[in-house]
């Protein structure tokens, strides 16, 4: 066993990776699957436990294992949702969003409206798009590590995003 | 969110990602209780049970043997990390825990003040105080993206303390700050209340105190856990497997001060040290600092 190999190699650096990964992981399916929160659960249950089955046959260092999570999650999302033919959000809000303790009621309103707003436009991009959203903006990956990620080249990610805020911008609803 | 027909559509990309990014910033959704119990069950959480996390905490006892300016200073940091290996011990004696349940929220009696424990060194430990900045390597943003859920913060704190830094304890889900200056250190650590019933332990004669904070009740305690006899072996950072046993007590008088209180759904911790010569925060002082979080 090579000691890249080894990173993965026992429960209890399995367990730190878990650990480390495990919000990402999570935001990452949110983001891109839609929720409900229990299905999330669930495929993110299910990343790991597939990681681990084959956790022998992971090589890389840490950044290549968190790639290499999301890429299961990426393949449960997709087969998830072609399963139930249906891709609606069903983001509980309320519990995901970061809100100033001082903020005013009129404030809460309008930043939960905001989401609302945001979520339409992400669900109604194609899967690929949405994927470089929530990379870029969920995770705040730059751009050089989503292309080596998505296996693409740097400016095309760029130019992919660009354009996809442009469309978003556009469709976005006039206050 | 607005678009401006009259600006570019470059400048107005630009704004519009930078309005995207600040809505995704307040963005941190986090998996449920639910989730968190299931995954306690994961083939690779073995390890991670009662030993593992018993060893972390054998880990930060054995990491008590920075030299201090202030007798006592050692023994004070040692009894925190007391507090902690206690808990452990009382979460494996549920009647116990029933038992004072029904007589405190957050802080449990030992059944003596005085205890012997039995532990194995499993790894050892660097040679950072508890309170030492380096424990705190995170800025609170840093930390507070690591929990995945909004971070309280005082606001207003005595003179001469000042935010040295913050970690996050995945195990407790647990973010602790490091304030320090005047010759205190205080340690504030806040985590949503969770499956992990995390109790402070103290001696069986420490008076808990039932104070207020924001109307609601507070447990206040004055004191901690010195460590009898083995400091020499502790200062050496003993070898993996070593067999030692602590004598502790508890020392009512000791510089230290306990408040812990609900509020919502997250539990917070004061842990106030005196380490030299300056400014004292009292009981009143701690109160204010709690109503003042934000």
């Amino acid at each position: 066993m090579s000691s890249r190999q080894a990173l993965l190699a026992d429960s209890e650096a399995f367990s730190q990776l878990y650990e480390r990964t495990h919000l990402i992981v999570f935001r990452y399916i949110f983001s891109f699957h839609g929720g409900p929160q229990q299905e999330v659960e669930d495929l993110t249950a299910d990343t790991f436990i597939r990681a681990w089955k084959a956790r022998r046959r992971f090589e890389g260092d840490e950044d290549a294992a968190l790639s290499w999570l999301l890429k299961i999650a990426r393949n449960l999302v997709i087969d998830s949702q072609r399963r139930t033919k249906v891709r609606g959000v069903d983001v509980s809000l309320e519990d995901g969003v970061l809100i100033a303790p001082d903020s005013t009621p009129e404030e809460k309103v309008a930043l939960y409206e905001q989401f609302e707003t945001l979520w339409m436009a992400i669900s109604a991009l194609q899967p690929n798009h949405r994927e470089m959203i929530v990379l870029r903006y969920v995770l705040g990956w730059p751009v050089k590590r989503i292309a080596e990620h998505l296996d693409m080249l740097e400016n095309t990610v760029s130019v992919n995003i660009r354009r996809i805020l442009l469309r978003m911008q556009r469709d976005w609803p006039e206050k | 969110m607005s678009k401006d027909k009259d600006q570019s559509e470059e400048y107005n990309s630009s704004t519009f990602e930078v309005e995207i990014t600040k809505l995704f910033n307040a963005y941190k959704p986090r998996p449920s209780k639910d989730f968190f119990r299931r995954m306690e069950n994961a083939p690779w959480a073995a390890s991670r049970k009662t030993g593992s996390r018993f060893e972390t905490l054998l880990r930060r006892l054995f990491e008590v043997g920075s030299p201090s300016s202030l007798p006592g200073f050692r023994v004070a940091l040692a009894s925190f990390a007391i507090l902690l290996v206690i808990v452990l011990v009382t979460l494996a004696s549920p009647s116990l825990q029933a038992v004072a349940q029904q007589l405190l929220q957050f802080i449990i009696p030992a059944p003596t003040d005085e205890l012997t424990l039995q532990v194995t060194v499993q790894q050892p430990g660097t040679q950072e105080p508890l309170n030492a900045a380096e424990r705190y390597p995170l800025t609170v943003n840093q930390a507070e993206e690591a929990a995945g859920y909004p971070i309280s913060i005082i606001t207003k704190l005595p003179q001469g303390l000042t935010l040295a830094g913050a970690s996050y304890n995945p195990e407790l889900q647990a973010v602790s700050m490091l304030y320090m200056g005047a010759g205190q250190t205080l340690v504030f650590t806040q985590r949503p209340i969770g499956e992990i019933n995390e109790f402070t332990t103290v001696g069986a004669s420490a008076p808990v105190e039932i104070v207020s904070v924001h109307g609601l009740a507070a447990e206040f305690v004055t004191g901690g856990w010195i460590v009898t006899g083995t400091n020499d072996r502790i200062q050496s950072t003993p070898a993996p497997g070593t067999q030692v046993s602590l004598g502790v007590y508890w020392n009512p008088s000791l510089p230290q001060y306990i408040l812990r209180w609900q509020e919502g759904n997250t539990q917070y911790e004061f842990l106030s040290t005196k380490t030299a010569q300056g400014i004292t925060i009292d009981k009143d002082d701690l109160i204010a600092m709690a109503e003042s979080i934000k």
